[in-house]
């Protein structure tokens, strides 16, 4: 087992991380070795997280029941493959065997086929327009006053959003078309009243998979709480590393490791602070560690998050759209007011309704589609 | 599930009723009226036009050119530059010479192959200056290519390609 994972875990750094070793190996040795520049593999990360699970459970025997073509059929499932959500074998396998659920079936079209619409709307009409402007700011980060650093880095945060719970409800509508339950991968992150709640909404597939395979290979109910708060750092740490090869990167995990074990302490000492009061710190800090995300470097990320909280300058604002202000309240009243995808696929009701609504998102996703973006985790 | 199938019906009809009406509505009020070579007339003062990329359009200072108008965009390649003053000659037969700056990468072969190559760049190049583009049995347009396709529905059927990055030009942003 630990030699398949090696080798996956090789390939993955050998993709992802080579540049990194490089730029850290010149940093250290005073060296000027080459960048290779190597392509990384479209959602690297992805499989060979449901790889290492599949061979870790294999070798516990989790998975003897499963026949060849299962196996590939759970690594080559195209809707979810590149981006996401991760699946674990124990969420699909089972589906696979009964092969009658997978035949096309009209409910499953068209319950399927609304999620796909709403997928497309949130890629295409509100991530990409707020991802432009969050990544043009940011590239001219150390010119930014107070004002242009708040809206790029609120862009950047909205569209993060939008692009990743975007194309999950595109994969999970595809999944539901073919008969395939994908598991949910949102369910309203930026409501969240503390990190170790955001956590739980945010990316939830990729959290179960660190909490199944990290979490609790460090943590051990009999050594306390300082024990707990460890496999708590230590997971994010990972996971800071996983999201990109930079320090910012480990730098942004390391933080929300601090953040969410500072929720937990504040639970566990029954503290509980008022609900708006709670969302707005936390929002807050989501924003301020997207910056680190977001930002070529420590400098820029710096720069931006100074200009951010010492709300000193608010002369020259020109990286600011006209229309961005209106998008940015739009998209907040979207994470906040509104049910999530999930919310509304389960009040979905095969009516006349349902299918204007469906048709009116699906051409209006159309009129945004010349200029294809990739996807934001396309880079993981 | 006959419910469910007369849903996905009405869905799909509604969709493709909704990209035509949008689609006689870009045809007629939007690709028509605002992508329209046409539309190139400059004053009869006018008598030389300076076209290109980069080079051009920051090198050329019209205030020493008499009777000069510096029209070339950065980033444009040559390839558009040509249709660009094709349709400007056309509009404007006042003009007696074009100014070009050339530089090798503008004839490398590697200018041709950025041409409708499916990328981000050659994509915003195509969605720019394929309306200017009056024969389409050009060798080097690739006709399979998803550039020439979007460009095509775009600009000959109206289709609702890119309206959102339209507008943006269209309200000046």
């Amino acid at each position: 087992m630990w030699l398949g994972v090696l080798l996956n875990i090789t390939l993955l750094a050998y993709y992802k991380y080579t540049d990194f070793a490089i730029f850290n190996l010149n940093l250290i040795l005073d060296s000027t070795l080459p960048y290779q520049n190597i392509l990384l593999p479209i959602g690297i990360s992805f499989f060979t997280f449901q790889l290492i699970a599949f061979l870790v459970d294999s070798y516990r025997g989790e998975t003897k029941d499963y026949g060849l073509v299962n196996y590939l059929m759970f690594m080559t499932f195209f809707p979810q493959l590149i981006v996401g959500p991760i699946v674990h074998h124990k969420d699909v396998v089972p589906q696979y065997e009964n092969l009658k659920q997978a035949l096309p079936r009209y409910k499953n079209i068209a319950r399927g086929g609304f999620l796909f619409a709403i997928g497309c709307t949130k890629k295409l009409l509100i991530a990409d327009p707020l991802s432009n402007w969050a990544q043009s700011a940011f590239d001219v980060a150390d010119t930014l006053n107070t004002l242009e650093s708040w809206a790029a880095s609120l862009s950047y945060t909205l569209s993060y959003y939008f692009d990743l719970s975007g194309y999950a409800d595109m994969a999970i509508g595809l999944g539901i078309m073919f008969g395939i339950k994908l598991p949910m991968n949102f369910n309203s992150p930026y409501k969240a009243r503390n990190f170790a709640d955001y956590w739980r909404r945010w990316h939830m597939t990729l959290s179960k998979f660190l909490g199944d395979y990290i979490f609790r290979n460090v943590y051990d109910k009999t050594k306390g709480d300082f024990n707990f708060y460890l496999a708590l750092f230590v997971t994010f740490f990972i996971s800071g590393f996983w999201h990109g090869a930079g320090w910012t990167f480990v730098v942004w995990g390391i933080i929300n490791g601090v953040f969410v074990i500072a929720s937990h302490m504040m639970i566990k000492a029954k503290k509980r602070l008022p609900f708006f009061l709670a969302w707005t710190m936390t929002f807050i800090g989501v924003i301020a560690t997207r910056v680190l995300f977001v930002a070529n470097d420590f400098s820029d990320s710096y720069y931006v998050l100074v200009k951010m909280f010492s709300f000193s300058d608010f002369e020259n604002t020109t990286h600011l759209a006209i229309i961005q202000p209106l998008y940015l309240l739009f998209g907040m009243v979207l994470v906040l007011a509104f049910p999530n995808s999930s919310q509304l696929l389960e009040r979905y009701k095969p009516t006349v309704k349902y299918a204007g609504i469906t048709a009116l998102l699906l051409t209006l996703s159309l009129f945004n589609m010349s200029y294809v973006r990739g996807f934001l985790y396309f880079q993981f | 599930m006959k419910k469910y199938s007369t849903w996905i019906y009405i869905t799909a009809g509604s969709t493709l009723a909704l990209i035509i009406l949008a689609s006689i509505i870009g045809k007629y009020f939007f690709v028509g009226p605002v992508y329209n070579p046409a539309l190139f007339k400059f004053e009869d003062s006018t008598k030389t036009v300076i076209i290109g990329a980069s080079h051009s359009a920051t090198s050329m200072d019209t205030d020493y050119i008499e009777g000069a108008l510096n029209v070339a965009m950065s980033g444009e390649p040559l390839y558009f530059s040509y249709y660009k003053a094709k349709a400007l000659l056309k509009n404007n037969p006042q003009i007696k010479d074009v100014i070009v700056a050339i530089s090798p990468i503008h004839v490398a072969q590697y200018s041709d192959k950025y041409l409708f190559q499916g990328n981000a760049g050659s994509r915003s190049s195509a969605m720019s200056y394929y309306y200017l583009i009056d024969d389409l049995s050009d060798p080097l347009i690739n006709k399979l290519s998803s550039d020439n396709i979007i460009a095509y529905l775009k600009f000959h059927w109206g289709l609702p390609f890119n309206y959102m990055s339209d507008l943006k030009v269209v309200v000046n942003y």
